[in-house]
């Protein structure tokens, strides 16, 4: 079955998102996607260099791996809730991604934090949807 | 020509299309094409990379054109086809041959083509679900 809506290539616009997936590949297609819809886009390959940034810049968004190496998406979005935020904003949003048959399904990331969850394979109109709808504006 | 008032420029944007070839002027070629009627394009050389590609996201419409490859287009559509619909296993698939049409895709060009033909392939099989 084809899809009827094509992807919104203008709806991220003004929206900085930060990636943080330690597969290179699945960062690389996830950006590309974000990008084509207008946002600015960081991609970091660990937890722990996503935290890191966020101690230098605040991005609208973060969409976060679960599974990773050493610190984990759980790990990242702990950190990232437990930072200071400037009042008047609201915490990061963060999105977490699960490769499909994994045990982390939603009833685990969402209590952890996670404002969103979504499977591999992405679909790329629910993953710019997602985005636009949670970013935080300034 | 494109006929029948059809505009390319801008007739894919907002689809994602995951282009598999493995002939490189013909890939750099075909993604040329498709990004000028306003296609989202991952380029790959392999069905292999296709599949892991297909492994992180979902594109809207896949293009086998496969000619020098043992893993050819019908095997590549196999393993899609096996997949559930949720993991993309009913993407929309068009290939690309020299000669005979391939049973198992929606779409279908013969060396040469309009270029035009295959952005209004594409839309044609995107949005006649």
């Amino acid at each position: 079955m084809g899809r009827h809506d094509h992807l919104p290539t203008d709806a991220l616009v003004g929206i900085h998102v930060l990636i943080v997936d330690d597969d290179p590949d699945a960062r690389e297609l996830i950006a590309v996607v974000l990008r084509y819809c207008g946002a600015l886009v960081t991609d970091v390959g660990s937890a722990s260099e996503g935290l890191r940034l966020l101690t230098r810049i605040m991005p609208d968004v973060a969409v976060c791996d679960i599974s990773m190496p050493e610190r984990d998406g759980y790990w990242f979005v702990r950190e990232a809730l437990g930072q200071p935020v400037e009042r008047g904003r609201s915490p990061l949003p963060v999105i977490a991604i699960t490769a499909h048959g994994e045990i982390h399904g939603p009833d685990r990331t969402l209590p952890a934090g996670f404002q969103a969850h979504i499977r591999k394979p992405i679909d790329p109109w629910e993953l710019c949807r997602l985005v636009a709808s949670l970013a935080r504006r300034a | 020509m494109t006929g029948d008032g059809f505009f390319a420029v801008d007739s894919l944007r907002g689809m994602w299309v995951l282009l598999i070839d493995d002939d490189r002027s013909s890939r750099e070629l075909l993604t040329d094409i498709l990004e000028h009627c306003g296609a989202l394009v991952t380029a790959v050389a392999s069905a292999e990379t296709a599949l892991g590609v297909m492994r992180h996201v979902k594109p809207d419409v896949v293009v086998i054109s496969l000619f020098h490859s043992q893993r050819d287009a019908r095997w590549l559509i196999k393993e899609v086809r096996a997949r559930k619909p949720e993991e993309g296993g009913m993407i929309p698939a068009i290939v690309i041959t020299g000669t005979e049409p391939g049973t198992g895709f929606e779409g279908h060009l013969i060396h040469p083509f309009d270029p035009w033909q295959l952005c209004r392939l594409i839309t044609n099989i995107t949005t006649t679900a």
